[in-house]
Order: structure tokens, then sequence, then C-alpha cells
């Protein structure tokens, strides 16, 4: 794998890729601190990563930082531009004896927009807490940033985490804080911001859902699309590599999905941000994804560029997106796997940790 | 039983081990917590430990007089706040009205997937849930049950100089000199361990907490029914320890 991790002790340079001066100056900014970074790592104990070939030239290279300021640290990551994201290797999840997702394997590259679809109760849930280290797999394994995630220890992958946001399907916001604070959580935990700064982030985020001046509102003054457009803002507030959305625009009126979808898309632009979207919603998946894949049966049914799916002979496709009543497709979840569901169990914490039982179908 | 010996030693991790590693825990919510768990639980607070101190000089006064003892009732009213009922009857109003909350609460982010939120933020939901409120409580419930202490031995008073003999003074010479410190030390230690308790059982029951609102109401009673119970027994033991096996 080409990835280059340095650890560094202080300050941090924004990302830079592709033109020549942007090129060297990131080259020098990344050998002060590969100085400073291996000194520092030296002494946490931390391990640096492998230095990339010499051979590869540095325009072929998407230079990346992300942050962990409660450790006094920052990472610079210089990944192939097509590198790839997420790994899904022979993913199986059983609950009893059934198995929810069976064999299942994809790969997510850099700048891609992954929509997973499928069915009710069809495993896409499931799939995605697996993705984000939620849950733990009966077999098989998930890598994200190259880094195998699913028998990472709870300190481990929230190290991990703090590259992603996760946009959840109610919105998830915290009830005791305003629309504000919940946005500014992540970066009150993780940086070091002055409150100023934060403000100002706020401000911005919540301006690119729409929300401007909602700041002060408790989630239970807004409607449940602006729930879930805070929920995004929250999601991108310390600029995440990777966007995961469960359902981002179910329950937002058809204005308001196509200013998601045109956030997703202009996030996605130029590789900046990958996406991982499940959704129900085939205009706005056709018109985010660069690549879909529709679940069934605990494997992949389906899998292309939206063109691909489109023209698919596959009648469970073509029933799936067209919205058909008939078709190979059930129509009723049995109760048998209906219960199996109710019992998605996801990873405890690290060590003296206790354990969540989610509920989620 | 499992997830609640994990619970703990999770919080212990937070607490001691956490903070030399650069994870500290804010402030801001410790303080926060204080004041939803014991300024505002003060009125209650000081209503039951006044009936409870004007319970107490009746009942005392009652048994006494037969016996001409009534010089007695402060001792017995001091020492019986002190030592048990200050430290049991206050942990009760807190295990009532703070316990239940926090059970509810937690109980409640965790249907709404808001501690999954918090999981997936890379916050840790001990640290940024559990903590301040643990450290909240096991400051508050001493200062109320202090609080609670003068309140019940003011009724007390009250009883002894409107319905007796006594003047102010002799009431607060003879109840000082009927106790001494380890009375007051002993409730103390009672109340720190109640606190611990009280808290540990209502976050882990929020935190488990299975299925939508029936599960939160369950969840609820379950905590309120196993504070008590746990309060109750560890009472008995700690007074065994105190002033029996001693």
């Amino acid at each position: 794998m080409t990835e280059l991790e340095l650890l560094g002790s202080a300050g941090c340079q924004p990302a830079v890729a592709g033109s020549l001066p942007a090129t060297l100056c990131a080259s020098t900014t990344l050998l002060m601190n590969v100085t400073l970074g291996l000194f520092s790592a030296g002494c946490r104990k931390q391990q640096a990563g492998s230095l990339c070939s010499p051979e590869i030239p540095l325009s072929a290279f998407d230079l990346r930082h992300s942050f962990d300021l409660r450790h006094s640290s920052f990472v610079i990551l210089i990944m192939p531009a097509d590198a790839t994201i997420i790994e899904v290797n022979n993913l199986v999840r059983r609950f009893g004896d059934r198995a929810v997702l069976d064999g299942i394997s994809f790969n997510v590259h850099r700048g891609e927009t992954l929509v997973i679809m499928g069915g009710s109760g069809c495993g896409k849930s499931t799939m995605l807490r697996h993705m984000i280290g939620s849950m733990r797999p009966t077999a098989g394994s998930v890598r994200l940033f190259g880094e195998e995630i699913t028998g990472m220890k709870e300190l481990e992958i929230e190290r991990v985490r703090l590259r992603f946001g996760m946009l959840f399907q109610s919105g998830a916001l915290l009830a005791s804080l305003t629309v504000g604070e919940n946005v500014a959580l992540p970066l009150t935990q993780h940086t070091n911001k002055s409150p100023d700064e934060i403000e100002q982030i706020v401000k911005g985020k919540l301006e690119m859902v729409g929300l401007t001046g909602f700041e002060d509102l408790k989630p239970d003054e807004i409607s449940g699309g602006m729930k879930k457009r805070v929920g995004l803002a929250r999601a991108l507030a310390l600029d995440p590599e990777l966007l995961f959305s469960d359902e981002p625009t179910s329950g937002l009126d058809p204005i308001m999905t196509a200013v998601v979808d045109q956030l997703t898309l202009k996030l996605t632009q130029g590789r900046h941000m990958t996406a991982v979207v499940v959704s129900h919603d085939m205009t706005s998946a056709f018109r985010i994804a660069t690549r879909m894949i529709m679940l069934g049966h605990g494997s992949i049914v389906a899998e292309g560029t939206p063109d691909e799916i489109r023209n698919s002979p596959n009648p469970e496709v073509q029933q799936f997106i067209h919205g058909r009543a008939d078709g190979p497709i059930p129509l009723n979840v049995s109760q048998e796997e209906h219960k199996d569901l109710q019992h998605v169990r996801p990873r405890p914490f690290l060590g003296a940790r206790f354990r969540f039982h989610h509920k989620h179908t | 039983m499992k997830n609640y010996i994990q619970l703990n030693l999770s919080l212990l991790y937070w607490i001691l081990i956490a903070p030399f590693t650069g994870q500290f825990f804010k402030i801001g919510p410790i303080f926060r917590q204080m004041v939803f768990i014991g300024v505002r639980a003060a009125p209650m607070v000081a209503l039951t430990a006044f009936s409870v101190g004007v319970t107490l000089a009746m009942q005392a006064a009652h048994s006494l007089e037969s016996l001409g003892a009534e010089m007695y009732i402060p001792d017995l009213v001091m020492i019986t706040l002190l030592r048990e009922m200050g430290p049991v009857l206050i942990a009760v109003i807190v295990i009532g009205r703070s316990g239940s909350a926090v059970a509810a609460e937690l109980g409640t982010m965790k249907v709404s997937e808001e501690i999954e939120a918090l999981e997936v933020m890379a916050i840790n939901p001990v640290q940024y849930l559990v903590v301040p409120r643990f450290l909240a409580m096991l400051v508050m419930l001493p200062a109320l049950t202090i609080f609670g202490n003068y309140i019940g031995i003011l009724g007390g008073w009250a009883v002894c100089t409107f319905a007796l003999d006594f003047n102010t003074a002799g009431y607060i010479l003879r109840a000082l000199e009927s106790a001494d410190t380890w009375d007051l030390y002993s409730g103390m230690i009672k109340s720190v361990v109640f606190a611990w308790i009280i808290i540990t059982i209502s976050c882990n029951a929020g935190l488990n907490v299975e299925g939508g609102a029936e599960g939160v109401g369950q969840a609820t009673t379950a905590s309120v029914v196993q504070a008590l119970l746990a309060m109750l027994v560890m009472n008995a033991v700690l007074t065994g320890i105190f002033f029996f096996a001693a």
C-alpha cells in the first residue's frame, strides 16, 4: 500500500494536490513534518507508516491530513488519487442460522459516491454498521483507509472514526444540545479551536445545508427534515474524507433533496470526499451515484454504474428501481427474518466497556 | 451484572487513567450535572429532612417522656440523623428524583441512536455522558446529606423549642455533646458509597435499554428498585462495619 502516515507535533497545513507550486509547498511541509513527526512518533511509541516509493511522482497523490488534537498530533496522508478507501472482503453476518450478509465483497475508491440500495430488511443498515465499526462480522473483513477495523479495539477504532462522518437516518441529534452545539460537538471534542473559530465553522456548515440562523434552536423545535440537515452539517464538521449516509433524503422535500444531492456532488467533486449512501430514493440515488450496489438475499444482486443499473436485465433490479409491486422481490419479510434483525448487536467497547444492544431493521 | 462491572471499570479508566494520557474530562458538564442532581434537589431534600427531624423529635418525646428523659431528645435526633436517617433518606430522595431521571435520559438517548452517534463521532459515551454524572453525584449526595442533616436538626429544634420546654442554647449544646465527629464521617462515607451505587446502577440501566419507550420505562423502574435495594443492603453492611464489628 502506498500510504505515508507521519505523526507531527504541531501546526497543520491545508490539503494540497495537483499543481507544481502546491506540490513543492507540500513537499517542504512534508519534509519538516517528517522530522518532527518521526521524533514525536518515536517519543510517543506510535508507528509511522512506510515511506512511499521514490519513483512515484508526488502529483500522483492526494496529500491530506487529519487531526487528532486530543493527542496533540496530526496525520499527513499521501495516497494514490484512486486509492481504495473501503475494502469489504467476503463479509458474513449471521443472526442465528440466517445470514443477513452472506459473503459480500466490494471496494470503494477515493472520490466515489457508492449508493447501496435494496428492499427493507435486506441488510443495508447492517452493512453500513459493519463499515463504521459498530458491529463485528461473523466472518470476513472490512478495511477502512487501509486499516482492518473488524478486529480493532474501541480506542483504536476511534482514531479511524475521526476520519469519517456519519449521517443517521433520524439525524440522531443530541436532544439536550442546541442545533449549533450539536454541529460544534465534534469540534469541541476533537480539536483545540477557539470558540470563535468553532462558531464560524458551525455557521458555515449550517449555511451549507440551508439552516443559517437556526443555531440556538433545540432539535425538538425543528422539523424531521431539518434535523437530518443538521445531522449532515454535524457529519461534515471535521471535514471528513469519507461520509456515510443512511437515507439522507428521506423526509426531505424535493427542493431540499436536490440541495442535499448537490452538496454531496460538490463534496465528492475533485475526489475530495468519498461517500457511501444507503438510499431508497431512486431519483436521488441516480443523481449522486458514481457506482451502485443492490443488496438482496444476503448478497449483491447487482453492481455497476447508474447507467448499468438502469439498463440491468435483472428483474429484481428493474422491479426495485421502477417501484413495481409485482415482481421477484418478496413483499414481506418473514416473522423469523424480522426477529433476527431485531437482535443486531454491535461490538462492545474496548476492555472495560459495556455492551449495547441495538435494534435496527 | 457483567455490564455493570464493565461500566464501573470503564469509569475508573476514564477518571483515573485517561487524564494521564491526555484525555481530560470537561468541567462544564460536571457543574451542569451538579446543578441538576444537587441544587435542584435541595428544596425536596430540605422538606424531607425537616419532616424527619420533626418526626424523630416527636417520637423521642413520646417515648422518653414516660421515663423522664426528655433531655435526651436532641441526642436521639442528632445521632439518628447523622448516622442513619440523613444518608439513607436523602439517598432515597436522590434515587427517586435524579437516579430515575438519569436512567430515563440515557435510555431515551440509546433508543434514539444518540449514543451510537456519539460513538461514530469517536466520542466515548462513558467519558461524555457517565463521567460528569458520576462525579457530580459523588460530590452532591454528601453535600445534600450535610444540608439535610442541618435541616433535620432544625426540625428537632422546632419541636423541642415550640412544643417542649427546651431553649435554643440548651438544644444545641445537648445535640453537640451527644455526637462525635465519627458520627458525621460515617454518614459521609455512607453517602459517598450510596452515590456510587445510585449513579452506576442508573447509568447502567439507561445505557442497556432495549426496545422503545416501553424499554425506557422498564429500565427506569428497574434502576429505582435496584438502586434502593442495593443502597439499603449496603447501609446495613456499612452500619455493621462502622458500629457493630468495630
